[in-house]
């Protein structure tokens, strides 16, 4: 069930009327609402992988229970690892068995040593990534006593299969969603209302933006030998924003559909393309996971209060398993390393925290200077998105070198110009609305200043465009994560 | 709560009262458009108006409607003849139009099948999808046989407007058009579209990226084939399977055309019907007869129309030996 499917318009609101109509008098009725709607939302793509949820989320509940029982530290670190080893056992077997295998199998061939690993033909389970994660900070968290094991199974079932952030994120924290699912929860008009609007730029991004890019770019980056390097500069730019439209787009959606239910979920975009520096970048893309590295990897390796060479070890290492993270191929693991060696001058001349302010806060237009660091940002990480979406190194490298050919210079030889000058002329649309809104969590928060008149043409105007401007449907690009 | 009810409601409630006329209306100026959706309009609405009185008919993809002039035809076999080719697609769907077709009109005496490479291949997708959205809602058949395809969701065929959603050239053409009061000018006759264009380079640019092409035979499409020449002969209804012409270029990149052809051979042989093969004819040889590789020009199309109204007429539509090469 996508969030942009017809089929997920009707489950909402049933969902949505059933929690504050039918089972608002009790919290515990609500959470098994959330509970029962989360996983037959979750069973809508594949029921058999509930098994696996259901599975996954039991051990990490009934291992944090032992690990805060446990009175010895040996028994505490027992539970900790048999959790991390079975959850990074279940990821790995569904997500990096067949790359570990193949690349193992290569690498002894170069040895002479032939070898014909048996690989496994399964489909990853969607979320797989993400809940796992939620998973891995609730035991840590406990491991470390930041916070307590939950005693309530629906309450943290709830935690780690809440519907909204199930299949793509954001990668919620227990210090975080736990104590909202524990609270009463009472309907709030005013959050209601933010969500809804939430939800409305969300599909804006992903059904009129990603959507429309995706074709764009999925044309270049299937042939590129075919086009110049004017068309691959622009493929490139395309994905570019159907990566963010797309994700961000979903990050969008799943937040304003949790606060329909009063849940507030971490915010996991903060207008990434107007950073001034990679540093900056990594602060306002896909925020928790960047923070979930950074608190259970980065800093307990050493963080940057180490020597030099254990920072840039430290650097590429939360960079590299980032890659990784997205999936088992080398393209995201060079993404990864690119953008390592994008941020370790930052880290090392000591500019990453140099630009942690909103770009231009009190003015409406950057400067000269904020308009270069932002442009030259957008370009690295464009770059660095060609390894992301390319089907190999190679490929990439192949793109990469269209792009920078003679043929730059050529009028782009897209099929069908038009497409592209529309796609061009939306992107520039959600730039400027992101612009002007770019000191509040989503940019249509704003208008709840302005007249109701001026907000129903808004969101009039914004349903229409969705509804006439939407591309061909592609999935979410996440949920393959 | 209440008030966060009664501001959604009224922000949607108009919206959806507006769906179902607003369905209606573009539907209906759809159905009148005789340019959009490669003029599948003129046909559709010809199936569904009961009026088709034909004697002939024509199946087949995008290169039966640009191969067989239903004029020449009727000159040469003195019957009324009407193209059903349906562009981008195998005989899947082109038995679906059959069905539509026969269940609001008298049926023809005879049917020439246009084969190709594509015959036998279950599409995976919607081509075209805009030429089945008046319809989808009210056509049985169209539902079960689009609904294994990806292109409409289930909802699409009950809930107004939103098998719209995404069509945004063709709202905002409908629309402009209507304010404009624009007349569309037909783009077919009788179901056929003659190309005047000459030699293009898709093929070159085709040729540059693909390798070669497996020709892909579904069974349960050929099962489909024969399950439908099993109707036609029930009903006496003569059908010739004929492979139109294609350009020789094209040969260097098949694989498997041969198991093709001996597939349709042995079809023919089964349910004894006339196969007509013109995939070495002299015009195969020529681009000036073809505007790609697959595709016959107008002038391809008159000469070949002309070539095999000659080949009926002098021969009949039943086989004298059971496959034959004019």
């Amino acid at each position: 069930m996508l969030f942009n499917s017809f089929a997920f318009a009707i489950f909402l609101p049933i969902v949505f009327i059933l929690y504050w109509f039918v089972f608002n008098k009790k919290l515990r009725t609500q959470n098994i609402l959330l509970l029962v709607a989360s996983y037959f939302f979750y069973a809508c793509w594949d029921w058999r992988f509930l098994f696996l949820l259901l599975f996954s989320t039991a051990l990490d509940y009934f291992s944090g229970l032992k690990i805060e029982k446990a009175a010895r530290p040996a028994t505490r670190k027992f539970w900790l690892w048999l959790s991390i080893g079975i959850n990074l056992g279940f990821l790995g077997i569904f997500k990096y068995y067949n790359f570990f295998a193949e690349n193992m199998s290569a690498l002894l061939s170069q040895f002479g040593l032939n070898s014909h690993p048996a690989l496994i033909q399964v489909i990853l389970p969607v979320g797989i990534s993400f809940y796992t994660f939620h998973g891995l900070s609730y035991i840590i968290d406990i491991y470390q006593r930041r916070i307590d094991a939950e005693k309530s199974f629906v309450d943290y079932s709830v935690f780690v299969s809440f519907f909204p952030l199930l299949v793509a994120g954001p990668i919620e924290r227990a210090t975080h969603l736990l104590p909202q699912i524990k609270r009463k929860r009472s309907f709030d008009y005013a959050t209601a209302v933010d969500g809804c609007r939430q939800i409305l730029w969300g599909l804006f991004k992903k059904v009129v933006i990603a959507d429309n890019c995706a074709e764009l770019a999925n044309e270049m980056f299937n042939y590129p030998g075919a086009h110049n390097g004017s068309a691959l500069w622009l493929g490139a730019l395309f994905f570019t924003f159907q990566i963010y439209g797309d994700f961000s787009g979903y990050s969008d959606i799943a937040l304003g559909t949790a606060k329909l239910f009063g849940i507030d979920l971490l915010r996991n975009f903060a207008y990434p393309y107007f950073s001034r520096d990679i540093a900056e970048f990594w602060r306002r893309w896909h925020i928790s996971l960047s923070s979930w590295f950074r608190d259970y990897v980065y800093i307990p390796l050493g963080g940057s209060k180490v020597p030099a060479w254990k920072r840039i070890r430290n650097t590429f290492i939360i960079f590299l398993l980032s890659g990784f993270w997205h999936g088992a191929q080398w393209t995201f693991i060079a993404w990864g390393a690119i953008n390592a060696i994008y941020f370790l001058p930052l880290l090392l001349t000591k500019r990453n925290r140099s630009n942690i302010d909103i770009v231009a806060a009190d003015k409406a237009l950057p400067s000269l200077r904020e308009l270069w660091s932002i442009g030259i940002t957008f370009i690295l990480t464009m770059i660095a998105w060609v390894f992301f979406r390319a089907e190999s190194i190679g490929s990439a490298f192949k793109y990469l070198k269209g792009m920078f050919s003679s043929s730059v210079f050529q009028k782009p030889d897209i099929d069908g110009m038009g497409r592209a000058c529309i796609a061009l002329g939306l992107i520039a649309i959600m730039l400027l609305i992101e612009w002007q809104g770019r000191r509040d969590p989503f940019p249509l928060r704003n208008i709840r200043q302005r007249s109701y008149a001026f907000q129903y043409a808004v969101y009039i105007l914004f349903i229409l465009a969705i509804f006439l401007w939407a591309g061909t449907p592609q999935q979410f690009i996440y949920f393959q994560f | 709560m209440k008030k966060f009810l009664r501001n959604i409601l009224w922000l949607l409630l108009p919206l959806a009262l507006l769906a179902w006329p607003a369905d209606r209306w573009l539907s209906s100026r759809l159905k009148h458009s005789l340019e959009m959706a490669q003029g599948e309009f003129s046909v559709w609405e010809d199936i569904y108006s009961a009026k088709m009185q034909n004697e002939v008919a024509v199946y087949g993809s995008s290169r039966a409607w640009c191969h067989y002039d239903p004029e020449i035809l009727k000159d040469s076999l003195k019957a009324e003849t009407y193209n059903l080719g349906m562009d981008g697609y195998g005989f899947y769907m082109q038995h679906m139009r059959h069905l539509e077709y026969f269940r609001y009109n008298k049926h023809p005496k005879y049917i020439i099948l246009n084969l190709d490479l594509f015959t036998f291949e279950m599409p995976k997708g919607l081509y075209n999808a805009t030429q089945f959205i008046p319809y989808m809602s009210h056509s049985e058949n169209m539902r079960s046989y689009m609904r294994p395809l990806q292109g409409f969701t289930r909802f699409d065929y009950y809930v107004p407007l939103l098998r719209y959603y995404g069509r945004k050239s063709e709202c905002i053409s409908l629309i402009s058009d209507a304010m404009q009061g624009k007349q569309s000018l037909p783009m077919r006759h009788k179901g056929y579209h003659a190309h005047a264009s000459e030699w293009n380079e898709d093929f070159k640019n085709a040729a540059k990226l693909m390798e070669k092409y497996s020709i892909v035979i579904d069974s349960p499409v050929v099962q489909l084939m024969d399950r439908f020449l099993t109707d036609c002969a029930r009903e006496n209804i003569q059908v010739v399977m004929v492979y139109s012409p294609e350009n020789i270029a094209i040969r260097d990149f098949l694989r498997n055309k041969q198991q093709l052809v001996d597939l349709f051979r042995h079809i023919a042989q089964k349910h004894s019907l006339l196969f007509l093969d013109y995939s070495d004819d002299p015009l195969c040889y020529d681009r000036s007869n073809f505007y790609n590789a697959s595709h016959l020009n107008a002038r391809g199309s008159r000469l070949f129309s002309q070539k095999l109204g000659h080949y009926l007429k002098t021969n009949g539509f039943m086989p004298k030996n059971m496959a034959a090469t004019p």
